[in-house]
């Protein structure tokens, strides 16, 4: 696991290892990198095996998580969990921000006494824009949940997918953004890409391996370069050519196989769409 | 034999190998069909393919003696895609249509090898038979290979009965490459 370390520490490869907890969604958003949806098959890496890797994880290095999906708050047990990561190291949870109940928003407030940040994703300060890429009364939901997350003390990050030909609207969107409690440190604005369903519609920026940061993913399915990797054409059929093992457990497998993945990389590689 | 194809998994394409696949997947021409299917689990290939070349290519056996071993087993255990390639790669090493037609049951081994080559598929044919491998089989091919001789041959013949069974099981396609070859050699003549 040496290795890993010296990676990280030259930055050749990213501090924070991802988990996908599953991969259904409650949405369907149009440019979803794996097709998901609620009848996507829910591939789901359960919370045990999570923190018996996470524990691997800051023992090889790894200096921060990030959990994503699917909708990671479609399992119960989501809330324990991202705590229970947290108390190891720093986390980031991307949510799409549509199922803060108030049941659910009082179960998430403990994140405030531990170092998560919830990422939610909002493309358009214009909410039929926003809605017709993610869903029916998406936008509300979202503008709605911010500011009681903010209000809990849970620190909220803003992710904005957008096409990089057509940004007229962000302008409005950061406005926006701060009017719910975020400030621009926590805006992260990013270019949608072609994989997933995205392929389907004709969206998005190519990313193959040059141009995607290495990132080392976990998912039931296997362990990837990135977590822009761990995608799927059609909801079922895995997308492969950044798959590195199927095997996750233990952490050194998919470890090893990452570091010589990279180390096979010419020197002076680096991603450049800037999407880690 | 079980028919052939179309194969039982998704074979993986150039396009879409794992990172750590990619040395094995051809830069020009096909891919043979058990390393796309291998790629499905990609970890696998760097331990599977330095091991399948250690046991079927060049060794302290010579080539010819080794492919006339892996047709054997491949056609005893009525692998189609295994016999299939090795009837080519047999044919490369220099083994002659009756030959091969000897090895895939077509006439008497007697007829085609001496009797130092028949001993050996006797041992072949034990390995993979099943059950215990009669003492005189053993010693007879002792006799002329020593001992590194009959662990080079009995390891050959299990790996590729282990082969056979994957490929069978899985019902891996020969290559269009393959299938155009055979044709080829077969439209020569006749193996017997």
């Amino acid at each position: 696991m040496t290795a890993l370390r010296e990676l990280i520490a030259e930055g050749r490869v990213g501090r924070r290892l991802w988990f996908y907890t599953n991969y259904h969604c409650n949405l369907a958003c149009s440019y979803c990198l794996t097709s998901s949806s609620p009848r996507a098959p829910r591939r789901v890496l359960g919370a045990e095996r999570i923190e018996r890797l996470a524990d691997e994880a800051v023992e090889a290095g790894f200096t921060c998580f990030g959990i994503t999906g699917g909708e990671p708050l479609l399992n119960p047990w989501l809330p324990e969990l991202a705590t229970a990561v947290a108390r190891r190291a720093p986390l980031v949870l991307l949510t799409n921000g549509t199922l803060f109940t108030r049941r659910l928003l009082d179960r998430v407030a403990p994140f405030a006494d531990h170092p998560i940040e919830v990422q939610i994703s909002l493309d358009s300060a214009d909410p039929a824009e926003n809605d017709a890429m993610r869903g029916p009364e998406n936008h509300r939901k979202v503008v709605e949940a911010i500011p009681q997350l903010v209000a809990r003390g849970v620190t909220v990050r803003v992710a904005t997918t957008l096409d990089p030909d057509d940004a007229s609207d962000l302008p409005r969107l950061c406005e926006l953004h701060r009017s719910l409690g975020v400030d621009d440190h926590h805006h992260i604005v990013r270019p949608i890409v072609s994989r997933g369903r995205a392929v389907e519609h004709g969206y998005g920026l190519a990313a193959h391996q040059p141009e995607l940061f290495p990132e080392l993913t976990l998912t039931a399915d296997g362990a990837f370069w990135s977590p822009f990797g761990a995608t799927s054409r059609d909801g079922k059929s895995l997308d492969t050519e950044l798959l590195l093992t199927r095997q996750i457990e233990p952490l050194h497998r998919p470890v090893d196989a990452f570091v010589a993945a990279v180390s096979g990389l010419p020197s002076g590689n680096d991603a450049n769409l800037g999407i880690r | 034999m079980a028919r052939v194809g179309p194969a039982r998994i998704r074979l993986v394409d150039s396009i879409d190998a794992p990172i750590l696949a990619r040395p094995w997947f051809a830069t020009e021409g096909e891919t043979s069909p058990i390393i796309r299917a291998l790629a499905q689990v990609p970890e696998l290939l760097p331990a599977t393919m330095p091991f399948l070349g250690a046991v079927l290519g060049a060794s302290a056996i010579d080539l010819r003696t080794k492919e006339l071993v892996i047709l054997r087993v491949s056609s005893v255990r009525g692998c189609c895609y295994c016999v299939g390639a090795h009837r080519l790669a047999a044919a490369d090493a220099g083994v002659t249509a009756r030959e091969s037609g000897a090895l895939c049951g077509q006439l008497p081994l007697e007829e085609a090898f001496g009797e130092a080559t028949v001993e050996l598929l006797r041992l072949v044919d034990e390995t993979v038979g099943g059950g215990d491998v009669p003492d005189r089989v053993v010693a007879a091919v002792r006799r002329r290979l020593g001992d590194h001789g009959v662990v080079e041959v009995v390891l050959l013949a299990a790996t590729t009965l282990m082969l056979n069974r994957f490929c069978t099981t899985l019902r891996l396609p020969l290559t269009a490459t393959s299938t155009a070859r055979l044709a080829e050699l077969d439209a020569v003549g006749s193996p017997v």
